[in-house]
């Protein structure tokens, strides 16, 4: 049972911890690239009882994605030390004889939402939009500010080498068209007219290199009832790149829960731009984001088809991942609307 | 048959599902199930009218591409060796109007299958998808021009098919609505 080999697992990390035991073992639903599991456990440290919640993120038989979790382990215990709010990371484990696959194990942190849904509809969020806003744009401005050079963060492998500034939008480009050549398949004539565009119309240099989320939006943070931000999740295609391509991720439609063209469904585009800039220093061209919001577009509809090509393959039973790949008609629309066609 | 193995995923088997994931992974089965049950009926319509489309702007695409393709050959030819460049463009588009004539020139199948519409499909997106290409790559190019309508044409089949179907909005939300009232139903079972 995995509560059993999670158990044991924990007490060779705890050495200390006596009569440690693993209980309330849940699947989280969402989340169609790792697993992810909350636990509970509890064990005897020097005479005291000790109770805490954890978070297993497990690499699954098949993903959207095959992205390396060490990069995502250890980016997220990087930006932690330079005040940027994500789960404290415990371990990482890549021998297969625990698990099966590879997992890494957090923080759990409570009293929090992530569900869009909530965030937007809920009144006891609703109230707190213009803080969860607020705190939105701060905490990409902070990440954006890593000095990932001196943290020596160039030096994992799986971040990928810095581009240049004048070659972020060309090594996306690439990346994501690889991507498509890889995993589609069905003719996709909209995706691959989009790399033609993209090669024409590409942005100014990137005003800085920077550590790049890559997957931040709304839906990806954990944040309470006052509406501060208490984490920052899914950073598993963290890289190096250019600060605008995160802006605009955050844009794109299928962010903008409330149906509106509010961010996020917390703010007005105009707001969100103005509010970077004062946090970041860095300007926000609007060619450049429609760019990054055309690549965003295809980026997405990549990430469906490589779910949709594991599903089909039968290495991946996720259900979810025959419905995302079925419908990227929408995005390709989008993506005409941005292209201009 | 597809909507009454929604009934019964939702008023059997459903309530028999304890833990949250497998609830979630059911629910998404059924919203899967809507899709295709929506989609079902004009499927075959949908795609044979597609084909037609397909193969009208295929149609129009040939001559456009082979006259690109012959009256500059020449002159290419001779630049891309004094450069040492790959091979041209303008020759790659003859062949391309090749491959389209013979695909448009093969026996129709009078077929309804699924399958075989399905497989034709496939055969002339995948053309498509090359003339597509060509026309983006001749944006801005004054000998290009030529191919403006034909990518304007192009485009607009495209925007007619992607607007079918749902969001990726429309299944996220699908999804939260479902949580909503597993919560509610949790809810009410507790008072």
């Amino acid at each position: 049972m995995l509560e059993q080999r999670i158990e044991e697992y924990l007490k060779t990390k705890q050495p200390r911890a006596e009569g440690l035991t693993v209980s309330n073992l849940v699947r989280i639903p969402g989340g169609a690239s790792r697993e992810t599991w909350s636990f509970d456990a509890r064990w005897n440290e020097q005479g005291k009882d000790v109770s805490r919640g954890f978070v297993l993120r497990r690499d699954p038989d098949a993903s959207l994605l095959d992205t390396d979790r060490d990069v995502e382990f250890r980016a997220m215990a990087v930006v932690r030390s330079q005040g940027v709010p994500v789960p404290e990371m415990h371990w990482l484990e890549t021998d297969r004889r625990w698990l099966e696959r590879p997992f890494f194990v957090m923080e759990r942190i409570e009293g929090c939402e992530t569900s869009p849904q909530k965030l937007l509809y809920d009144p006891t969020y609703v109230r707190v939009h213009p803080q969860i806003a607020a705190a939105f744009v701060d905490i990409l401005a902070r990440i954006h500010a890593v000095d990932w050079r001196a943290l020596g963060l160039s030096a994992i492998g799986g971040l990928g080498a810095p581009p240049d500034p004048d070659r972020c939008a060309e090594t996306e480009i690439a990346k994501w068209q690889s991507v498509v050549d890889q995993e589609a398949l069905e003719p996709q004539p909209v995706l691959r007219a989009a790399f033609s565009w993209l090669r024409r119309n590409q942005p100014p240099p990137a005003q800085r290199v920077v550590l790049v989320h890559a997957d931040y939006r709304t839906g990806n943070f954990l944040c309470n009832a006052q509406g501060e931000i208490k984490a920052m999740l899914d950073w598993e295609m963290v890289h190096l790149g250019d600060p605008l391509e995160d802006v605009a991720w955050a844009c794109i439609r299928p962010w903008r829960w409330s149906g509106d063209e509010r961010i996020g469904g917390l703010m007005e585009r105009s707001e969100f731009y103005r509010r970077y800039e004062e946090a970041s220093g860095l300007k926000v061209n609007e060619e450049a984001i429609r760019f990054w919001e055309v690549l965003g577009n295809l980026k997405l509809a990549a990430i469906f088809l490589t779910g949709g090509r594991s599903f089909c393959q039968g290495r991946t039973a996720s259900i979810i991942m025959a419905v995302l790949a079925r419908n990227i008609g929408r995005l390709e629309m989008e993506i005409m609307d941005l292209m201009g066609v | 048959m597809l909507r009454g193995l929604q009934r019964a995923l939702a008023g059997t088997i459903a309530p028999e599902v304890k833990s949250l994931f497998a609830l979630d992974t059911l629910q998404t089965a059924q919203m899967l199930l809507e899709l295709l049950a929506s989609e079902w009926d004009t499927a075959a319509e949908t795609l044979a009218g597609d084909n037609e489309t397909l193969t009208g702007i295929l149609g129009r695409a040939e001559p456009v591409l082979r006259d690109r393709g012959g009256d500059l050959a020449a002159l290419a030819d001779e630049i891309a060796g004094a450069l040492g460049k790959p091979s041209r463009p303008s020759l790659a588009l003859s062949a391309l109007a090749d491959e389209i004539a013979g695909a448009l020139g093969k026996p129709s199948r009078p077929s309804l299958a699924l399958s075989a519409l399905s497989a034709r499909n496939g055969e002339l997106r995948l053309l498509l998808e090359r003339v597509l290409v060509a026309c983006e790559e001749a944006v801005g190019d004054p000998a290009g021009e030529a191919l403006m309508p034909l990518r304007a044409e192009t485009y607009g089949h495209l925007r007619e098919a992607a607007v079918r179907g749902w969001s990726f909005w429309d299944a996220v939300s699908f999804r939260e609505r479902m949580a909503q009232v597993r919560a509610e139903k949790a809810a009410g079972q507790q008072m």
